[in-house]
């Protein structure tokens, strides 16, 4: 198999588990609405049903790309797509907000030399960077947990120097004290 | 409305009113320029820090801030080829030609007078268009209100870039969110998964944090690197002459500020759109086109004049129906309901000052953005060369402070991070993010009232009345419509 079908494999896979998640939610929405009385499930059931019904089209043309022909309908694009896609040009490319993605630096899935599984190995490694944050704001004050977090993502996850990093983190708290004790005068 | 129009401005020029415009114009520029981050960022942003604020300061603030977004990002789109936001990507088309020749003080010059006769004549057509909503309001019911809920899902979904059904599925995500918590009409208790948290449902300030400012946070480390690649050198001068050109082509200027506006009016179209077809209507209406794209200072003002007269048209869908013109009015709607106004009709009869207040602001921090702009831009562009590595984990910590700070709860930083994942994960497969606000934000109009017309009418209560049902019929053929175009496509 070659480099670019195992990357457009790869690429079918982490869209299909998150149509699967969605999928789960919808459902389990569903399934759990049936706890409460007539009226007040009503809307949340129909939500979960129709919900369910169309990320689960979605999922099979996801997965089986065959199908798309069949399920036309779930590949159809907005009105205003084709217009402005063919106006845009090819450093901006509009997400599905029709937002033109300017920035030079492409996302990762995009540069051929970081696979799809390293890419979400790093989503996974900021979302506990995040969460230890939230540690940090639970335990300690939050202009020590503000300056840990910067410090400690800058050197250790962007690799920038330590000056680069404390200088970044001595600011931020700086200016984080100002807005909140000083302008806000919130007692966080 | 018009007989709030003094204290209004009383309001506008007290201290600290001007200090919260100033404040809120820098930020809005400050984001306008940076690429990646934009309008609906520094709106989530700013939403806690509003939070107890007086509301017609809260006001300012935000739109202060949002005015400023569409100049901020023609800067780096002029100087340096890379548009601060997707509003401002046709106006690198000659505006960095323009740079390229020495000329870039010119087509700076004609940015900013373009951007702000533009703003101004969008909130023109707002201030002309609002007082309709009290004729709206006589003729609205529940029927009316929840259909108009659902067309405006549905218009966010079928106007999209992306996939129709995929921002169908997002706008039921966003519905089915919606209903957790307390049930409006039965009083019921929905998916608290055991957590007292969740019985007032999904709070909108960590929401859109999450959806907006950590989402795109993660983007933005993920991509590394700097923001801008090339540096710009050059001088800014002939800014007078900029200036000049747009009352040389002072018909163009209306023809694309009106665009822009009628744009802004429609709901979801947005700026990225805007400026391209204003862009394309100048060049083809031009007796001597081939100057575009080489460096024609009409390629500058066209799409900067349609660009900031769209923010006046789409606060006209946003204050008169309650319904989001844009992304960027999605997340405002959102702050205008946390800061516990009720967009919509209504706001025309109970608040007349807060919506004078806003239009005010606009006009006023377009001004300031121009004016700072066109002194400034040299020294600002230099910004957009911070490296995202520095710029996210700074947005990772106020976004996350911010969610913090409304209500001192962890669960509501938890669910910003949820939310941020979400709308990255949502980002990358070409989930529409904006169905998710909206139907965040209009859920619980759209519940209420369906069980209210259920109560008093039936399921025929939204047949029966003529406004409603010319609604449902409008939200059925919008749906329905790119299906049949596609097939028509594919049979001819």
């Amino acid at each position: 198999m070659s480099n670019g079908n195992r990357k457009q494999k790869a690429v079918r896979t982490d869209a299909i588990l998150f149509d699967l998640i969605i999928l789960s939610f919808f459902l389990l929405f569903a399934f759990i609405s049936f706890a409460y009385n007539p009226r007040a499930r009503s809307i949340p059931l129909a939500l979960g049903i129709l919900g369910s019904v169309m990320t689960l089209m979605q999922l099979l043309v996801d997965a089986l790309p065959g199908l798309r022909s069949k399920l036309r309908f779930v590949s159809a694009t907005g009105l205003l797509a084709k217009e402005d896609q063919a106006r845009l040009k090819d450093s901006e490319k509009p997400d599905s907000e029709g937002i033109a993605t300017s920035d030079p630096t492409p996302p990762l899935s995009a540069r051929k030399d970081i696979s799809i599984g390293r890419e979400w190995g790093r989503v996974l490694r900021i979302v506990l960077w995040l969460a230890g944050f939230i540690v940090l704001l639970a335990v300690t004050h939050y202009l020590i947990a503000v300056g840990a977090f910067i410090v400690l993502v800058t050197r250790l996850e962007a690799k920038e120097s330590w000056k680069r990093s404390i200088l970044l983190g001595v600011c931020t708290n700086l200016g984080f004290f100002i807005l909140f004790e000083l302008l806000l005068k919130v007692q966080l | 409305m018009y007989e709030a129009a003094l204290p209004a401005l009383t309001i506008m020029l007290a201290w600290p009113a001007p200090l919260y415009l100033v404040l809120g114009t820098l930020l809005g520029l400050l984001f306008g320029i940076l690429p990646g981050l934009g309008g609906p960022q520094v709106l989530a942003l700013l939403l806690p820090i509003t939070y107890g604020m007086e509301t017609n300061l809260a006001i300012v603030l935000l739109v202060g801030a949002m005015s400023a977004i569409a100049f901020g990002g023609s800067i780096p789109a002029i100087l340096i080829n890379t548009p601060g936001t997707p509003q401002s990507a046709a106006t690198c088309f000659d505006g960095f030609p323009l740079a390229q020749q020495g000329k870039a003080g010119m087509a700076i010059g004609a940015a900013a007078t373009a951007s702000c006769l533009g703003a101004i004549f969008g909130a023109a057509i707002l201030t002309i268009l609002l007082p309709v909503g009290r004729y709206v309001v006589l003729a609205f019911s529940y029927p009316e209100y929840f259909m108009l809920a659902l067309m405006g899902l549905s218009v966010i979904a079928v106007v999209s870039k992306g996939s129709l059904w995929k921002g169908l599925i997002a706008a039921c995500l966003g519905l089915i969110l919606s209903t957790i918590g307390y049930d409006p009409v039965t009083g019921s208790v929905r998916y608290t998964f055991g957590t007292d948290y969740l019985w007032d449902g999904i709070r909108l300030v960590p929401a859109f944090i999450g959806l907006f400012a950590i989402g795109e946070a993660i983007d933005l480390f993920l991509g590394r690197g700097k923001i801008a690649q090339s540096p710009y050198t050059g001088k800014i001068g002939g800014i007078t002459k900029g200036i000049k050109a747009v009352f040389k082509h002072f018909g163009l200027f209306i023809r694309c500020s009106a665009i822009g506006t009628l744009i802004g009016i429609i709901p979801g179209v947005g700026g990225a759109v805007t400026n391209f077809l204003a862009y394309g209507h100048a060049a083809q209406a031009s007796k001597n086109p081939e100057g575009f794209g080489k460096g024609d200072i009409r390629g500058v003002i066209a799409p900067e004049a349609a660009n900031d007269s769209k923010d006046g048209g789409a606060l006209v869908p946003t204050l008169l129906f309650g319904i989001p013109g844009s992304l960027e009015m999605a997340v405002f709607l959102g702050a205008m309901i946390v800061l516990g106004l009720d967009p919509g009709p209504r706001m025309m009869l109970d608040r007349p000052e807060v919506v004078l207040v806003l239009i005010y602001t606009l006009v006023a921090g377009n001004i300031l953005v121009a004016l700072i702009g066109i002194f400034g831009a040299g020294a600002l562009v230099k910004l957009t060369y911070v490296p995202a590595t520095l710029l996210a984990p700074v947005i990772f910590a106020l976004g996350l402070m911010g969610a913090y700070l409304t209500n001192e709860l962890l669960a509501d930083v938890i669910i910003a991070l949820i939310f941020g994942v979400l709308a990255f994960a949502m980002k990358r497969f070409d989930f529409s993010r904006i169905a998710v606000v909206i139907a965040l934000v209009l859920g619980g109009l759209a519940q209420k009232t369906f069980h209210q017309t259920l109560l008093l009418w039936g399921y025929k209560g939204f047949f029966i009345r003529p406004i409603s049902l010319g609604l449902f019929i409008i939200t059925v053929a919008m749906i329905v419509f790119p299906y049949v175009r596609s097939r028509l496509r594919s049979r001819g």
